[in-house]
């Protein structure tokens, strides 16, 4: 017997079942809170085990990926089939397997059953579901069916937790023992493939008929009536689109005052610090560094909890299929799936939550081309630079009737995005992630009231992921960037500052009231990131970006824009000695920018450059967060660094695009 | 039950001209009478129920004509059109009654 009885490790259970089987629901309640989440070796599915006291016994659950069949060869099934067999490296063979079986839908689930006894691992069938299948009127034989079967059967309910104990018995009963094979083999099983799969479903039809009385209420009549309406050809795009519309304006604008107050939060902790801890290099670091980048990323928190909110119920309830159901014609179109929709909506808010939510799509491939292009929706990351820009050079402009140039360069921004995004998914379709197209099967479970407990506790495992895998890589890039703009420190100070009774006209000039002191210590930061390493980099790199009509001034905010987008805006202030808490509609800051001038006196800044700025962020992946997400979500570092790679070339070719092209028509 | 699954009646409807699930119209009821093979599409399809002998019903077309919703083995599948292709099915004889 093949048990794994080591002190204090107990017996190993895996957990399988169908999607929608209530498997996840199971889970959580028998591992509570106590359970781990990680990734199988090299690929993007995830595993989570827990710790769970059957009966005398301490077990070990771990939670398979929810599949229909066991050989179709997903990533998936190859991954459930590997864990079964103890293919994995660090996880043994399971000691027993509990198949989570629904019991409105008997045949489908038991499918898996018949094929998991193939494996040689004991099995305990888990029915779920039992109180709807009563509701529909059917009585469920556990006692012939465990009989067919060879396995013991359990009726649960992990809502109420009623049948645990006989579930923990029903584990330690078969944990380790060598299972009956139940299942009649056909003799052309060799020769004709698809045999085992008839014999299998022929077996089931007999053991459904013999253990299960009083069928034939339908048990679709509230789920058709609730889809009369939810896919119903006008009403069904409405209700989606107010559905979406809900969803985006919580993760918009209800997000707003938690990040605020995070935002503040930690604006608090930076000056608390600031005055607590001695001035020099360990306090710079520590606020300007540390807490200002790690917290410029937590404030996407919110955002990330409420999104997970609206998922979890969305996917439980089962309106998720429904709206891939209605959406996969207009995501097929460029090969996507249908479920993509809702992630790449959210991206509107943020790439993060978004990318988080592809992991609704199974299939890798479609999966992976979601997360590459996520990115080119425009995040409210970006709102500030458009802001900025637009206010800086685009505000005097005259309106068409009500409709403003700024509004259309906003909207013609979004736009483009999402124009690029489609081509790019088409290309990567075609290229990189070309492969035969899955066959889209979709199951469409029946509505169902979402468990509370299981949608809270995806909200804490999604935003705990978040905090402390994006979070440490995070934190060390905030680090690196910070450095960058602090070294090489020169202590003589305000002293370095070549022409200081230029900086303070130029300061007057555009007409910003501050006190002396005050523009010596701007004139300070502006002076010491022109002398840093970044102000280094931004003149090296002067070189490339010419040709797209930036200077380097502009370089140097480039670069530290690839931490974030937003900061663009702060960088600016800096550079332009206007203070480091301007915001995007400060006026010195758009007073500053239009006044800028080039070493050689030429103005540094036209409505050209700014457009071609803006067309640059549509493109660019400027977001450390972004590509730490992507590392952890595909589970290497091949998917983000091409991300970086591509979207760069891209930003980089299409500003180059519309300088050059904006010059040849004539304006700049 | 026998008549849900339909596995053993599955000679009765041999003389009849199966036709293609696509071109089902919404509500109209049928058996299935085999899946062409094409690649692993054919085996996935199998896998999920839909096996010779098999009650299915073809529900309804999403609102932009692709996919389409099928009701086999007491689950409600979505299938895209190309998929569906392969499905062939035995339309029950009785005039349909729309629900």
């Amino acid at each position: 017997m093949n048990t794994n009885m080591e002190p204090g490790r107990g017996i190993i259970v895996a957990l399988a079942g169908n999607p929608n089987a209530g498997k996840t629901t199971l889970f959580n309640h028998l591992t509570g809170l106590r359970h781990k989440v990680g990734n199988y070796p090299g690929v993007t599915v995830e595993w989570r085990r827990g710790r769970w006291r059957a009966g005398s016994t301490e077990a070990q659950v771990v939670d398979l990926p929810g599949i229909y069949s066991l050989e179709a060869g997903s990533v998936d099934e190859t991954i459930a089939t590997d864990a079964l067999k103890g293919n994995i490296g660090g996880l043994p063979p399971p000691d027993a397997v509990i198949v989570v079986v629904d019991s409105t839908n008997l045949e489908r689930n038991l499918y898996l059953v018949t094929q998991l006894f193939e494996l040689g691992r004991p099995i305990v069938v888990a029915l779920t579901m039992i109180d709807l299948a009563e509701a529909n009127g059917e009585t469920i034989d556990t006692v012939r069916l465990s009989g067919f079967l060879k396995a013991p059967v359990v009726k649960v309910n992990a809502s109420t937790g009623s049948g645990m104990e006989d579930l923990a018995a029903a584990v330690n009963s078969v944990a380790g023992s060598n299972p009956s094979f139940p299942v009649p083999v056909p003799e052309n099983a060799e020769s004709n493939g698809n045999a085992l799969i008839f014999a299998r479903y022929r077996f089931i039809a007999n053991v459904v008929q013999e253990s299960v009385r009083e069928r034939g209420r339908d048990a679709h009549a509230v789920s058709d009536k609730i889809d009369g309406v939810l896919t119903h050809r006008v009403f069904g795009l409405i209700i989606l689109l107010a559905v979406l519309l809900a969803v985006f304006q919580t993760i918009f604008s209800f997000a707003a005052l938690p990040m605020d107050l995070l935002e503040k939060g930690f604006g608090s902790i930076g000056g608390l610090l600031r005055t607590a801890l001695p001035e020099g290099m360990f306090a710079d670091l520590m606020v300007d560094g540390i807490i200002a980048g790690v917290g410029s990323v937590l404030i996407f928190l919110p955002q990330i909890a409420l999104l997970f909110l609206f998922i979890s119920i969305l996917e439980d309830s089962g309106y998720m299929a429904r709206a891939a159901f209605i959406l996969d014609k207009l995501m097929g179109g460029v090969g996507l799936h249908g479920k993509a929709f809702l992630p790449l909506i959210s991206s509107f808010a943020c790439a993060i939550p978004g990318i988080m939510a592809t992991r609704t799509i199974e299939d890798t491939r479609d999966r992976i081309a979601t997360i590459m292009i996520a990115p080119f929706m425009s995040c409210s990351a970006r709102l500030p630079v458009y802001t900025l820009m637009i206010g800086a050079f685009f505000a005097a402009y005259p309106a068409f009737g009500f409709i403003s140039v700024g509004a259309v360069m906003m909207l013609s921004m979004y736009l483009l995005g999402i124009v690029v995004a489609i081509v790019v998914a088409f290309v990567l379709k075609r290229t990189v992630l070309k492969a035969p197209p899955p066959p889209f099967i979709m199951e469409m479970p029946p509505y169902r009231m979402p468990d509370p407990r299981t949608v809270i506790q995806n909200i804490i495992e999604r935003s705990w992921l978040f905090v402390k895998r994006a979070g440490t890589v995070i934190l060390a890039i905030s680090i690196v960037l910070w450095a960058l703009a602090y070294f090489p420190r020169s202590e003589a100070g305000p002293a370095r500052y070549s022409d200081p009774a230029a900086a303070a006209k130029e300061t007057t000039a555009i007409g910003d009231a501050a006190s002396a002191t005050l523009q010596t210590e701007k004139g300070e930061a502006a002076s010491s990131i022109e002398n840093s390493y970044a102000g280094m980099l931004g003149r090296a790199i002067e070189p490339v970006i010419e040709p797209l009509g930036f200077d380097w001034k502009i370089g140097i905010a480039l670069i530290a824009s690839f931490a974030a987008r937003e900061v663009l805006v702060s960088t600016l202030s800096i550079i332009y000695n206007v203070g480091g808490d301007a915001d995007e509609s400060s006026e010195s800051l758009l007073a500053a920018i239009r006044n800028a001038k080039r070493d050689d006196g030429s103005p540094a800044w036209t409505p050209l450059t700014a457009f071609t700025l803006m067309v640059f962020f549509v493109l660019a992946m400027q977001c450390m967060s972004t590509v730490a997400v992507v590392r952890r979500e595909t589970n290497s570092w091949r998917w983000p660094l091409f991300m970086v790679a591509y979207m760069t070339l891209l930003a980089y070719a299409g500003a180059l695009l519309t300088y050059q092209g904006g010059r040849l028509l004539g304006f700049g | 039950m026998t008549e849900e699954h339909g596995l053993e009646n599955k000679e009765i409807h041999q003389e009849q001209r199966a036709i293609s699930l696509s071109s089902m119209k919404p509500g109209q009821k049928g058996t299935v009478a085999g899946v062409k093979e094409s690649g692993g599409v054919s085996r996935r399809l199998l896998e999920m129920g839909i096996v010779p002998g098999v009650a299915i019903k073809f529900v309804k077309t999403a609102p932009f004509g692709d996919p389409c919703e099928v009701r086999v083995l007491d689950c409600n599948l979505a299938i895209r059109k190309r998929e569906a292709e392969l499905i062939e099915v035995f339309l029950e004889e009785l005039p349909i009654a729309f629900s």
